[in-house]
């Protein structure tokens, strides 16, 4: 399959994930013992994570964009994961400098997954953007310094349960890769 | 001049990122405010639609708890044929409510408007419901909505064949209710608990118990005597009340038709910003 479509189909094939099971799912935790928030497991930054590292930063930024908007389409939450989901696809390069021993350019359409960036390399490069992710669309969901508590609480909760979605998302989907090669 | 273009050239990522980040904001801030307009929310018929496919589809899953909860309420219903409702003559003698006069009480029968929900969030500051009505079943904006149990919200959106709803949970979302002897407060939600809203403006020499129902009046949107919830705990100088509603198991719900209730508030509205304009 050519990049453009491989792309497309994991663009809906998440998005039809995100928005079936994950947007239906709340958390049902001990709110009233733990005082724990109720949010929805996030899975979609994935496809800003997985596209390739030679992408063009204007066009990822833009996906990025798109990618947020229609997430925003179904949670009836004008422009907050639109604007997240831009702020990680603008640091993602700079990110994923850290993570990579050669060049960018030499690397050409390498997908950033699990098995090319290894355990450890692909966990951090998780953390930094999941973290970023929720950081900033909670701040924009509650917009008071009061809720400071409430955004980390939830950043850290959202967070855990997105980046081990990921990773066994990762897990799934690598195992292809690997039969292929 | 040369300089600019220079600099432009070198950071334009940097100017394409705060462009596209502009727009968010914009999108953000114009339409995130509790009942303002919004451009992207899922009344929208792309949207509305493939959550009408999953909702049929994931529909079935909860069947049998939907069931009962129809169980109940058609039980309820039947309890309620030839019961009257206490209501005041003055304020409900509009034409179009069907009423039957007995020597003393006045019932009122509201249309009753059934949608099915199709998406609804609890997660936010302001949450939203989309159901499966529209203006062509009748739906307008800022009908009251309930649901079996208590009352939901009230409608915001209105597309031909969808409808979105602001859900009682939102961030200081007053609703006017009154306890068992009839003394007027309202409740607030918290922002976290989708179960518990807090009941204010009740005075000290009230003594409430708990496990008291709370219910609506008719100064806010919701018409008289729907059931907000139940007196859980109570605390320095408010009460915790348990929602009768479970936002987290919402699968229908009633728009109620009541046009003179809206016309009421538009007036209500017209003449305190005519006070304070």
């Amino acid at each position: 399959m050519s990049t453009p479509i491989r792309l497309l189909v994991q663009f809906i094939v998440i998005m039809l994930i995100q928005v079936f099971f994950l947007n239906g799912i709340m958390i049902k935790s001990a709110v009233t013992v733990l005082h724990v928030p109720v949010f929805i497991p996030i899975l979609y930054p994935l496809f800003i994570l997985l596209l390739p590292v030679n992408i063009p930063h204007p066009l990822l930024m833009l996906l990025g964009f798109i990618t947020g908007l229609t997430m925003d389409m179904f949670s009836n939450t004008p422009g907050m994961h639109a604007s997240a989901c831009l702020l990680i696809a603008f640091i993602r390069p700079f990110v994923l400098n850290l993570f990579l021993q050669q060049q960018m350019k030499e690397l050409g359409s390498t997908i950033p997954s699990l098995y090319k960036l290894g355990f450890n390399s692909f966990l951090m490069y998780c953390i930094i953007m999941i973290v970023t992710h929720h950081f900033y669309f909670y701040i924009l969901q509650f917009w008071s310094f009061k809720s400071i508590l409430i955004i980390l609480y939830k950043t850290l909760l959202s967070g855990i349960l997105s980046i081990i979605l990921i990773i066994l998302a990762q897990l799934l989907f690598a195992k292809q890769e690997i039969k292929r090669a | 001049m040369r300089n600019l273009i220079v600099l432009f050239k070198r950071y334009y990522n940097f100017f394409i990122f705060l462009f596209l980040q502009l727009v968010c904001w914009i999108l953000v801030f114009r339409n995130n405010s509790y009942q303002q307009a919004s451009y992207i929310n899922s009344s929208r018929n792309i949207s509305a639609a493939i959550y009408d496919q999953q909702s049929r589809f994931f529909g079935f899953w909860s069947l049998r708890s939907t069931n009962d909860s129809l169980m109940r309420e058609n039980a309820r219903l039947k309890q309620l044929i030839g019961h009257a409702i206490p209501a005041n003559p003055l304020k409900d003698s509009m034409s179009n409510r069907i009423e039957e006069k007995d020597s003393m009480r006045t019932t009122i029968h509201y249309t009753y408007i059934p949608a099915r929900v199709l998406n609804n969030t609890i997660d936010m500051k302001f949450n939203h419901i989309t159901i499966n009505k529209g203006s062509a079943d009748g739906v307008k904006e800022k009908m009251a909505v309930i649901s079996a149990k208590g009352i939901v919200g009230r409608v915001s959106h209105v597309n031909t064949h969808f409808a979105v709803i602001s859900s009682v949970l939102a961030d200081k979302s007053r609703v006017s209710a009154q306890v068992p002897d009839g003394t007027v407060g309202h409740v607030l939600w918290g922002g976290q608990n989708p179960e518990v809203v807090r009941l204010l403006g009740i005075p000290q020499s009230v003594k409430l118990k708990i496990g008291d129902t709370i219910s609506t009046t008719g100064y806010s949107y919701f018409p008289e005597h729907v059931m907000i919830g139940r007196i859980k705990k109570k605390e320095k100088d408010s009460y915790q009340v348990q929602l009768s509603t479970n936002f987290r198991n919402l699968h229908y719900v009633y728009v109620i038709k009541d046009m003179t209730n809206i016309e009421r508030i538009l007036f209500e509205d017209s003449v305190t910003h005519s006070e304070n304009p």
